[in-house]
C-alpha cells in the first residue's frame, strides 16, 4: 500500500528525487499572465483556456490536518482516520461542456498556447471519440458541466489542460476532496434528515432528487459554499483519483499516525470513487463524507467491443472538478504522473 | 449516382426467384424440425457454432454477447472485407484484460483458414456454422441474409436490414423463407428487448391513454465517427472505411440511427405509415469526408388512421441532443419511454429503467436460449424491414421534396447498389474531381 501521495509514491518508485517546483513561477512560464496574476498569492484565480473565450476559476484551500472518513457507520467510511492534506487549487465549478469542447474538438483547439515558449502539438493531442449516442441523455450543452466521461477521459483533458495552461490540474484525491467539501460545508460531516437546518441550507445550495426534476443544471445557478465552490454537493457526482476500495481507512489507521495525502492508487478499472452526489440523489447521501464506486454498468448500453474509454452511456450524473497542488511537482514527476495514471 | 436507375445488382431478380424457389423445394422435403433436441440438429458435442460477419466495433459487441450467454457456444469463423478489423475484432474478443475475458474464456477457436475476408468472404462462413451474427453496413444485410437464410442458418442481424426499396424487398421475401425454415431471426432493435419499452408499449397499445393521434420521435445528436481518407486507397475501399456517409453502404443517418424511434412509432401504432413528407439538407457537416448524407431530416409521417408522426434527426454538434419517443392520445400522454400520465397529469405508469437488463445482452440469451432448446421463436426480420422502410420512406421525402407513398416507394425500380463489388471497381456513387460528392436536392433528386 502506497500512503504517499503518487506523483511521489511513482517517484520512489522510479527513483527520481522527490524535488518539487516552488509555488513561485516565473512568468516566462505562465501563459494569459494578466489573467492569473493573482496565482502567488492564493487568492481566487482565474484562467483562460489559451486560444479561447473560455475561462475558470481556481479557489485556493489551506492545507492542514483533517479527519477522513468517519461519521458515516457503515464500514466502507469507518474508521475516521487522521490526515494530513498539503494546500491546494480547486476549481471553483464542475468542468464546464464548454472548456471540454475546446478538448473534445479538434477544430476548436487553437495553437495559441505557449507554455515556456513552446507550442502545444494540438494535432499530436489524444481526443475523445464521437460517441455513437450522446452520453448525457440529452441534459448538457454550453452552460452545463461535461458528463457521461470515463475518469480516464476526465485525466485526459487534465493533461491536455496542463500542458495549453501550465498549471499541473489533475483529478484530486479522496482526501483532497473530502477535505475542500468540509472546508466550505461545516455541516458535511453529517447527512441531511427532512426537516433538518441541513436540509434546508441543501436545497439552496445543491440540485438533487427533490429539486432537480432528475435532470442535470446549469453551472451556478445555486448558492456558493463558505469556500465560494458552486455544486460541490449535487448536481453531478465528481470523479477522484482514487481506487474505490472499502478498506481504504481501515488501511489507513493502521499506520497509527495522520497520514499525509493519502490516495488509494488505482490498480483496476473498477470501481474508482465519484464524490459529492448528483441531481439523482437522495438528499441523506448528500454528505461530504458519503463515498460512491463507479462500475461497469454504466457502459452497460455500449454496443460495441471495445467499449468506449472515453465515454460512458449510463452515468449521465457523473462529471469532474480539477486540483492543482500549491506546490506542484516537478516537469519529470509530472509527466511520470501521467504515464502512471493514462498508462504511458 | 443517387438519381441512376439500374438493375437490381448482385444478384439479378431472375436469379433470386430461382434460388429461393430451390431453397423451398428442400425445405419442404426436409424442415428444420422446430422440436427435436439440440443435437438432432447441432455439430459434435451438441456445441452451437457460431459465426460473425462483419468485425466492426458492433459485431465484435455481438459476438461477446453471443458468448457470454449461458449455451454451450462456440466462436469458429469470422468474414470480414477486410483482414485488419478481423484480427483487430479478434484479438478484442479474446483479450485476456476485457471484462468479458471470463464469459468468453474457450469458447473461442478461430483458426487462420476460418478467417475469411473480402466482398465474399461471408460465403465461406456458412459450411462451418449453426448461427450466424451480421453487422456488415447496412447495404449489405439484404446479400447476406439471404445467403444464411439460403444455408440454413439462424441468424443474428443488425439494423438497419437494408439502404434502398429493392433491398428491402429481398429481406421482406427472404424473411418468408425463413420463416417457412423455421429459422429464428433477431434483429438488434434492441428496444424490443428492454423492460422499460416493453411494458410501456404494452400500456399504450391496450389503450392506456386512448387513441393516439400524435407521436414524437427523435434523435438528435452531434453525430458520429469519421474516417479519413489514406494515400493508397481505392475509392471503393476509402467508401467502405468510411462507410457512414454513402447511402448504398449507410442509408443516411435517417436510416441508420434514428431507424430506433421509427420502429419505437410503429410499435406503439401496430402498423407502419401509409406516406411521408419533409424537409432535410446538409449545414453544418458538409466537408469531403462527410460524402453524400445530410445532416438533418423533419419528416411527417402519416399512419392509415391519419395519426401523424412527427420525426426529427440531426447530427449537429453543440445543438439540443434530445433521442427519444413521445404519444399524444385521447386520454392522455407518453411524454417519454417509461411514463404513462392521464390528460390531468397523473401518472398512469412509471418504470425506472435503470436497473433494466441489458437489452443488448437479452437479444442474444433469448436467442440463444431458443435456438439451445429447439425451439422456433423469433422472426424479427419483416418488424426489422418495415422499420428500416418507414426510415427510407422519409430520406426518399427529404431528398426529393415530394409527398411519398409507402405503396408506390416500396416498388421503386433499380438499386443503390454497387454493380460489381471488388476493390478496384467503382462504388455507385464517385466524386467529383475536387473530391466533392453529388449531394441530394430537394426538388430535383426524383429517387433516392
Amino acid at each position: 500500500m502506497k500512503l504517499r501521495l503518487t506523483y511521489m509514491a511513482t517517484m520512489v518508485t522510479v527513483s527520481i528525487a522527490p524535488i518539487f517546483l516552488s509555488a513561485c513561477r516565473s512568468t516566462s512560464s505562465a501563459p494569459d499572465v494578466s489573467e492569473i496574476e493573482a496565482h502567488d498569492s492564493l487568492s481566487p484565480t482565474k484562467i483562460r483556456i489559451p486560444g479561447s473565450d473560455v475561462s475558470f476559476t481556481m479557489i485556493p484551500i489551506a492545507g492542514g490536518q483533517g479527519v477522513l472518513g468517519g461519521e458515516l457507520s457503515d464500514s466502507a467510511h469507518q474508521p475516521g482516520v487522521p490526515v494530513e492534506i498539503s494546500s491546494f487549487w480547486i476549481a471553483e465549478t464542475e468542468t464546464s461542456y464548454d472548456a471540454f469542447a475546446l478538448f473534445r474538438f479538434r477544430d476548436r483547439d487553437s495553437d495559441s498556447t505557449n507554455v515556456d515558449g513552446k507550442k502545444l502539438e494540438v494535432d499530436a493531442v489524444a481526443r475523445p471519440s464521437t460517441p455513437y449516442e450522446d452520453p448525457s441523455h440529452g441534459m448538457d450543452g454550453a452552460g452545463f458541466p461535461v458528463v457521461g466521461i470515463t475518469q480516464w477521459s476526465a485525466l485526459q483533458y487534465a493533461r491536455w489542460l496542463s500542458e495549453k495552461t501550465g498549471w499541473f490540474l489533475r483529478l484530486p484525491t479522496e482526501a483532497e476532496w473530502e477535505y475542500a467539501c468540509l472546508a466550505g460545508n461545516e455541516f458535511g460531516n453529517s447527512s441531511a434528515t427532512d426537516g433538518s437546518d441541513l436540509k434546508s441550507r441543501l436545497s439552496t445550495t445543491a440540485w438533487f432528487s427533490e429539486n432537480s426534476e432528475d435532470h442535470l443544471h446549469m453551472i451556478g445557478t445555486r448558492d456558493r459554499d463558505a469556500s465560494g465552490l458552486l455544486d460541490i454537493l449535487g448536481n453531478v457526482a465528481e470523479w477522484t483519483l482514487d481506487q474505490y476500495d472499502e478498506n481504504f481507512y481501515k488501511d489507513l489507521s493502521a499506520s497509527g499516525s495522520a497520514v499525509v495525502d493519502p490516495w488509494r492508487e488505482p490498480s483496476k478499472l473498477h470501481p474508482r470513487t465519484v464524490r459529492g452526489g448528483s441531481y439523482q440523489s437522495d438528499v441523506a447521501d448528500l454528505s461530504c463524507k458519503q463515498r460512491e464506486e463507479s462500475s461497469m454498468r454504466w457502459k452497460r448500453r455500449d454496443p460495441q467491443i471495445p467499449k468506449s474509454f472515453w465515454w460512458n452511456t449510463d452515468s449521465p450524473f457523473v462529471g469532474f472538478r480539477l486540483i492543482a497542488p500549491v506546490d506542484p511537482p516537478s516537469a519529470e514527476e509530472q509527466a511520470a504522473f501521467w504515464g502512471l495514471v493514462l498508462g504511458g | 449516382m443517387i438519381n441512376k436507375k439500374k438493375p437490381i445488382i448482385g444478384v439479378s431478380r431472375r436469379d433470386f426467384v430461382k434460388t429461393s424457389a430451390a431453397v423451398v423445394g428442400t425445405l419442404v422435403a426436409a424442415p428444420f424440425p422446430s422440436n427435436a433436441s439440440p443435437s438432432a440438429y447441432f455439430s459434435s458435442e451438441d456445441v452451437i457454432r457460431v459465426g460473425l460477419i462483419g468485425c466492426g466495433g458492433r459485431g465484435t459487441g455481438a459476438a461477446v454477447q453471443a458468448l457470454s450467454t449461458k449455451e454451450n457456444i462456440k466462436l469458429v469463423a469470422m468474414a470480414d472485407a477486410f483482414s485488419d478489423r478481423l484480427e483487430s475484432s479478434l484479438e478484442n474478443i479474446t483479450s485476456e484484460d476485457a471484462d468479458h475475458a471470463e464469459k468468453v474464456a474457450g469458447r473461442v477457436d478461430v483458426p487462420e483458414e476460418h478467417r475469411f475476408v473480402g466482398f465474399d468472404a461471408y460465403k465461406k462462413i456458412f459450411p462451418l456454422v449453426d448461427v450466424v451474427l451480421i453487422a456488415t453496413p447496412p447495404g449489405f444485410r439484404p446479400i447476406h441474409f439471404e445467403a444464411a437464410v439460403e444455408a440454413g442458418k439462424h441468424i443474428f442481424m443488425e439494423k438497419p436490414v437494408a439502404t434502398d426499396a429493392a433491398g428491402i424487398r429481398k429481406v421482406f421475401e427472404t424473411a418468408e423463407i425463413a420463416k417457412r425454415k423455421n429459422l429464428n431471426v433477431v434483429v438488434g432493435l434492441q428496444r424490443h428487448y428492454e423492460a422499460q419499452y416493453l411494458k410501456w408499449v404494452e400500456h399504450l397499445q391496450n389503450g392506456m391513454i386512448g387513441d393516439i393521434s400524435l407521436s414524437r420521435v427523435y434523435w438528435n445528436s452531434a453525430g458520429v465517427w469519421v474516417r479519413e481518407r489514406k494515400p493508397g486507397q481505392t475509392e471503393m475501399e476509402y467508401q467502405m472505411r468510411n462507410w457512414y456517409y454513402f447511402n448504398w453502404l449507410c442509408g443516411d443517418h435517417i436510416v441508420e440511427q434514428h431507424i430506433h424511434n421509427l420502429d419505437v412509432g410503429n410499435w406503439v401504432k401496430q402498423g407502419h405509415p401509409v406516406r411521408a413528407q419533409g424537409q432535410g439538407g446538409r449545414l453544418v457537416r458538409t466537408g469531403k469526408d462527410h460524402g453524400q448524407i445530410f445532416d438533418h431530416h423533419f419528416v411527417e409521417y402519416e399512419y392509415a388512421d391519419g395519426s401523424r408522426m412527427l420525426s426529427q434527426c440531426r447530427h449537429m454538434p453543440d445543438c439540443q441532443n434530445r433521442v427519444t419517443e413521445a404519444f399524444h392520445g385521447s386520454n392522455g400522454t407518453a411524454p417519454k419511454p417509461g411514463l404513462i400520465l392521464s390528460s390531468s397529469g397523473h401518472v398512469l405508469f412509471e418504470h425506472d429503467g435503470q436497473n433494466d437488463l441489458n437489452p443488448y445482452q437479452v437479444e442474444h440469451d433469448e436467442l440463444f436460449g431458443a435456438i439451445a432448446a429447439g425451439d422456433y421463436k423469433f422472426a424479427d426480420a419483416e418488424r426489422g424491414a418495415t422499420a428500416t422502410f418507414t426510415a427510407i420512406l422519409g430520406r426518399m421525402a427529404t431528398y426529393s421534396g415530394q409527398i411519398q407513398e409507402w405503396d408506390t416507394a416500396i416498388q421503386t425500380e433499380g438499386s443503390i447498389m454497387p454493380e460489381t463489388y471488388a476493390f478496384d471497381a467503382d462504388p455507385p456513387v464517385m466524386p467529383d474531381a475536387e473530391g466533392n460528392y453529388p449531394i441530394p436536392v430537394p426538388g430535383k433528386t426524383m429517387y433516392a
